[in-house]
């Protein structure tokens, strides 16, 4: 739609029941998805969105299509209620209509979440129904990405028209990066302040498709995996790269800054500029260490070298560490030979580069213990 | 004695270098199982790097700007002399070895003929470690015996030739 712009407002992290940390969760908007304002809206607490809006603050020029705005999702005895553009969190527990007062009472917005949900009927999953009728919100969640609100979104919007004729959102109810997006708000032009005009003046329109439920599959899956490799963050922290030959996969580690990129294929100048840029844009955000995982790389030529030298490069600058780890006989012949042996540390697995980290990092406490000691 | 040849004309894009290197690999191979050779893929390795490095150097300059042109390449074996020879043509623009920053000129040597003029790459010095372009060139001539180019009206004409 010409002049409008996207928004999605009801998205969850890790200080409540998501999954992925506010900073994933902006990093994945900005990467991934063509929202221009998000609202991280958190189980009664505003404490995500505070890290979320800091971090977005902090590299506003990189994320500069983006606005952040502080957000709860409030559980009042009768059903979730979204609170946006609020500074303090509401107090849970309050009547719905007391709720709204407070939120007003902030100058925020109160939106009822997913009002009519119903098929989760053990869980705390609940809205506040058919009080949006009586009680004065500034919108509705008329579309939810969640699967099992495939016919409740359809409720809420019949009976919003006929009863109430609130402003009807959509949002996506993320708990899991890739559900971001996948529901959203048109609001004409482009910034947060424009989103809230469009919300009180009633010209928002709710957009986007309801996930399937192999969106849940999927978050199930990589649950069980998150069991299994407690180090790695669940998928949110890996994703992957194609082009001219070239995959690159990224895993994030949580224990220390550290990124695995795996390659596949072959580094060669039509495809080096995409290794540049991958390893550039984890450098920058909070990413220091790079372990460059070249075992399945079956040649590297001259540009292929010039993307590493230029990591190790802003790595270095910027404090961190870029080695090598893995290289193919033929691969490590060719590093040998433009003499990035003696710039790069080489490992033989990955395995082996973490645990030289970790010694180093042991190291360097011990160091600075002993250095107490003597002072 | 084999004396086998492939002629190729390949896409300037380094996906269709995979032929190359199959071509390359092929030739020694040959010569690996008649005992002229004990390492048949590590010598085609190292002349693929070179060829490859040519090859994109072909796309840099003759072909900067225009994409979809084609690199016509001969690989030869020359068991008599135990070398084997590959031949980048294009035609393109000439490469300018007077123009480039890198390497510098000293690193050429240039033989005057009825053809115009033919430069023999002989040393390009070590490049800076952290330099991260132009270092194709001195792969090359790390990689071969000798390396020369010669610029011509439709027809430049890279020759590497690997002794092994």
């Amino acid at each position: 739609m010409n002049g409008y712009s996207k928004a999605d407002i009801h998205i969850h992290t890790n200080f409540s029941d998501g999954l992925h940390e506010p900073e994933a969760v902006v990093n994945y908007v900005v990467t991934h998805t063509d929202l221009r304002v998000i609202a991280i809206t958190d189980h009664n607490t505003i404490d995500g969105a505070r890290v979320a809006y800091a971090y977005w603050q902090k590299h506003r020029d990189t994320f500069a299509n983006l606005e952040v705005i502080k957000g709860v999702e409030v559980s009042s005895a009768h059903g979730h209620i979204l609170a946006l553009f609020i500074e303090e969190d509401i107090p849970e527990g309050l009547s719905a209509a007391d709720t709204v007062t407070a939120i007003h009472e902030q100058g925020g917005l109160a939106i009822a979440a997913h009002p009519f949900t119903h098929l989760l009927p053990f869980t705390d999953f609940h809205g506040i129904g058919r009080q949006i009728g009586a009680l004065p919100l500034d919108g509705v969640e008329a579309r939810s990405s969640v699967p099992t609100e495939l016919y409740a979104n359809w409720i809420t919007a019949v009976y919003n028209r006929r009863h109430a004729n609130h402003p009807a959102l959509g949002s996506s109810d993320a708990h899991y990066l890739t559900m971001i997006g996948k529901t959203f708000t048109w609001f004409p032009r482009e910034t947060a302040a424009d989103f809230r005009q469009a919300v009180e003046n009633g010209s928002v329109r709710a957009g986007g498709r309801v996930n399937s439920p192999v969106v849940v599959l999927q978050v199930m899956r990589h649950l069980l995996r998150r069991r299994e490799l407690p180090v790695f963050l669940p998928f949110d922290n890996q994703h992957r790269h194609t082009a001219a030959g070239l995959d690159i996969q990224v895993r994030r580690l949580r224990s220390a800054n550290t990124a695995v990129l795996t390659c596949q294929g072959q580094l060669v100048r039509d495809n080096a500029d995409l290794l540049n840029k991958e390893m550039q844009r984890l450098l920058t955000s909070q990413i220091s260490d790079l372990l460059v995982d070249l075992q399945q790389i079956k040649f590297i030529d001259s540009a292929g070298i010039g993307a590493l030298l230029a990591a190790f490069k802003r790595g270095q600058a910027a404090g961190g560490r870029v080695a090598i780890c893995a290289p193919s006989t033929a691969v490590r012949r060719t590093l040998e030979l433009a003499r990035l042996d003696r710039v790069f540390p080489i490992f033989d697995s990955v395995e082996a580069a973490l645990q030289a980290a970790a010694d180093q990092a042991k190291s360097e406490v011990g160091k600075a213990e002993k250095i107490r000691e003597v002072s | 004695m084999s004396d086998s040849i492939i002629r190729l004309i390949l896409p300037g894009d380094s996906r269709f270098s995979v032929v190359l290197h199959a071509s390359i690999t092929a030739v020694a191979l040959e010569l690996a199982e008649l005992g002229y050779l004990t390492d048949g893929t590590a010598l085609a390795d190292e002349i693929y790097l070179a060829a490859h490095e040519a090859c994109m150097n072909i796309i840099d300059h003759a072909y900067k700007a225009e994409p979809a042109r084609f690199v016509f390449i001969t690989v030869q074996a020359n068991a008599a002399n135990r070398t084997i020879e590959v031949v980048l043509e294009d035609n393109g623009r000439a490469y300018d070895p007077h123009a480039q920053e890198w390497p510098p000129m000293a690193s050429w040597h240039t033989h005057q003929t009825c053809d115009g003029p033919i430069y023999v790459l002989d040393n390009v010095p070590e490049p800076d470690i952290f330099q991260e372009r132009g270092r194709g060139l001195y792969l090359m001539t790390q990689l071969l015996e000798s390396v020369s180019y010669q610029p011509r009206p439709n027809n430049n004409c890279w020759h590497l030739l690997k002794r092994y």
